[in-house]
């Protein structure tokens, strides 16, 4: 199973296969000693031990302590990221399609009104699934023609949101978050 | 010996105390405010009483409820610890009077030294070397401008009752003198009560040296060596030593006997410590604390004088049982402070639960902590939890040791000192002791954000880890989408769905 890790601004992918991580870069692999009680544990990276420390606190989210530094990271699995993440920079539309909507999920904000002029990676509306927000972002500038949702609504995979002029310069959807 | 000690403190100084009466077989008798009910120091003690709710005004500065618990616990001695009411010549008196031996120096020496300007004008005397300055307070700008020149720019404002950093304003030239007296006396009357401003010399990047001294009653006295502290944040000592990289046997001579000048001019009778700032081989007094320092701990490592027990037997009317020349200084010993505030927010003091503790061991450490698994740090006291001390035969051993401890040292829940103190003690200029107060401003990537891409791996790694044992363990709670709560730390992931290595 792969794995995206958001840690201090960053974010990881791992995959984890039969207990085992590969390590970014060097290719070492990581597994976690046999389970523990109590927070304390030990990563073996390679032949490395790390004592790091885990707290759960939510869902998918754990306080991680290494070196003296705790850090709050939040786990999402391939199943749990490749949803929100359709229809984002991996697959750009062509320019003058309406933004539609990645994922199924609830709008939680429009930030743009009808006839704006929009300028390129700004904010237009968010939408929320699988309990992650993703803010969907102009492609490229130009002017929205008109919008097809408010915030509350609920959208299915594939609906439009909002469309934008066609004399204008291409548009696009932007990534998601 | 003292039949019982009252310990008017709390935190690890109240348990370092506690610790020292145990072993001389006192009766210790500890308070606590609401919040430090189940605090290491109550339980650690014979005795406990709670004085009062939890913000210090209400407890730990209470002298009156202070003074009830010794008369109903029938506390024959009371230890003040370092801060609260520590250096109160007027709690000095109020615990004398009702009959309890105060453990430190007399009113009247607190009160010399409590008064900067006096206390200048006592070491002139003395012939301890104070920085240049002006001879009294400065009333107003003519008179301070007056004693500017002569003392020559840059000169440094300070509040004559003050002490950290309250008051005090560093003034470059002649044209912000005026602006500069009038802020620092509003901030000394905000903080003390007491407008009065002196001018000094101010000392570009000097070191901080203080030298421990120790008398008894019986006009014994003795100096323990020097410390040095260079390393602060606004005046706050954040890294200590004994001895100074800089300090040899001529020097430490020359400083301890100064030390001894301004001790005997006052008379002092127990623990004290002479602080001077040091700079090109040339030293100033700067102030006598009157009671012991957070940082004690690495004088008693190198000297292997226990400085608690001391103020005890002193207290006691014991003699000290060795002279100036039984004293000699073995090794090296560092000191971290750690506390919870957060290195990399401008030293920002958190609170919150400490989820886990677990203390370095091993040869040559010390930890004297005031926390458990468990404590709640809260807002109402200073934010030290603990000190952690190593000894070294030499002082790269020292710093050797030190990163090794803490390299064990954990503390999950709030931020701590800590990476800031594993930076310090891999940094170049501090391993060649190349030091001077001005040494984070100096070295600003001590207190850079900065994560490593070691720390970032091992951490992912570990993350991916629990959350593929949780995948296996839940399988019927499927997919496991992140939680609101962490959203925001995915929006700085950079607004794009790529994978950032």
């Amino acid at each position: 199973m792969r794995y995206y890790i958001a840690v201090a601004g960053h974010v990881l992918e791992a995959e984890v296969d039969g207990g085992a991580v590969v390590m970014d870069g060097t290719g070492e692999v990581a597994r976690l000693a046999p389970e523990r009680e109590g927070p304390a544990m030990s990563l073996l990276v390679g032949n490395r031990p790390r004592r790091v420390h885990a707290l759960r606190r939510a869902d998918a989210t754990w306080t991680i302590h290494y070196r003296g530094r705790s850090f709050e990271v939040e786990v999402a699995d391939e199943r749990a990221w490749r949803i929100p993440q359709a229809g984002g920079v991996g697959s750009p539309v062509a320019g003058r399609e309406p933004l539609r909507a990645p994922m199924p999920g609830l709008v939680l904000r429009v930030d743009v009104e009808e006839g704006q002029e929009v300028a390129e990676g700004q904010g237009l509306l968010i939408v929320e699934a699988m309990k992650m927000e993703n803010e969907l972002r102009a492609r490229a500038s130009g002017r929205i023609r008109r919008l097809h949702v408010v915030a509350g609504a609920s959208v299915k995979r594939g609906d439009v949101l909002i469309e934008f002029e066609q004399d204008d310069a291409p548009q696009d959807e932007g990534g998601g978050r | 010996m003292l039949e019982s000690v009252l310990i008017a403190n709390r935190g690890e100084i109240a348990l370092r105390i506690v610790r020292a009466c145990r072993e001389l077989g006192i009766r210790s008798i500890a308070v606590y405010s609401e919040a430090d009910r189940s605090a290491p120091h109550v339980l650690a003690a014979d005795e406990a009483y709670e004085i009062g709710p939890a913000p210090s005004a209400e407890s730990y500065l209470r002298i009156d409820r202070l003074l009830e618990v010794a008369a109903c616990s029938g506390a024959r001695a009371l230890h003040p610890g370092y801060g609260f009411l520590s250096e109160r010549a007027v709690f000095a008196r109020a615990v004398r009077d009702a009959g309890l031996v105060f453990i430190g120096p007399k009113p009247a020496t607190i009160d010399a030294m409590g008064d900067k300007v006096r206390a200048r004008k006592l070491m002139q005397e003395a012939g301890t070397p104070v920085i240049p300055g002006s001879p009294g307070p400065v009333h107003d700008p003519a008179e301070a401008r007056r004693q500017a020149r002569e003392i020559g720019y840059p000169v440094l404002l300070k509040a004559a009752a003050g002490g950290g950093g309250k008051g005090m304003r560093i003034v470059e030239e002649p044209d912000g003198l005026e602006r500069a007296l009038a802020a620092a006396r509003r901030e000394a009357q905000a903080a003390f009560a007491d407008p009065a401003v002196y001018l000094e010399r101010y000392l570009d990047a000097p070191r901080h040296i203080e030298v421990q001294v120790l008398g008894d009653a019986h006009g014994n006295l003795v100096h323990l060596g020097e410390r040095e502290c260079s390393i602060q944040r606004r005046h706050q000592k954040l890294v200590e030593e004994s001895p100074s990289a800089v300090a040899t046997p001529g020097l430490r001579a020359r400083m301890g006997e100064a030390a001894l000048q301004a001790a005997r001019a006052v008379g002092y009778v127990g623990a004290g410590t002479v602080e001077f700032l040091y700079i090109d081989g040339d030293y100033y007094f700067l102030e006598m604390n009157t009671r012991l320092q957070v940082e004690h701990p690495v004088t008693e490592l190198v000297t292997g004088i226990d400085l608690v027990e001391w103020q005890l037997r002193i207290a006691a009317g014991e003699a000290l049982t060795f002279a100036q020349e039984d004293v000699r200084l073995n090794g090296h010993a560092i000191e971290c402070r750690i506390t919870s505030e957060d290195p990399f927010q401008g030293f920002l003091p958190a609170t919150g639960r400490v989820e886990v503790l677990e203390v370095p061991a091993g040869a040559g450490v010390r930890w004297d902590g005031g926390i458990h698994a468990g404590f709640e740090v809260g807002r109402h006291y200073d934010p030290l939890l603990g000190k952690l001390v190593a000894w070294g035969a030499d002082r790269p051993a020292a710093v050797r040791r030190m990163a090794r401890a803490l390299d064990e040292l954990v503390i999950v829940g709030v931020p701590t000192s800590v990476p800031f103190h594993h930076r310090v003690m891999r940094h170049e200029a501090f391993r060649r002791g190349d030091l001077s107060i001005r040494f984070l401003e100096d070295h600003p990537e001590l207190t850079a954000e900065r994560i490593s891409p070691e720390t970032l791996g091992v951490v992912a790694a570990a993350a991916a880890l629990l959350a593929e044992g949780e995948r296996r363990h839940a399988p019927a709670r499927g997919s496991r989408a992140p939680g609101r709560s962490g959203f925001s730390a995915w929006r700085r992931a950079g607004g794009t769905w790529g994978v950032l290595p």
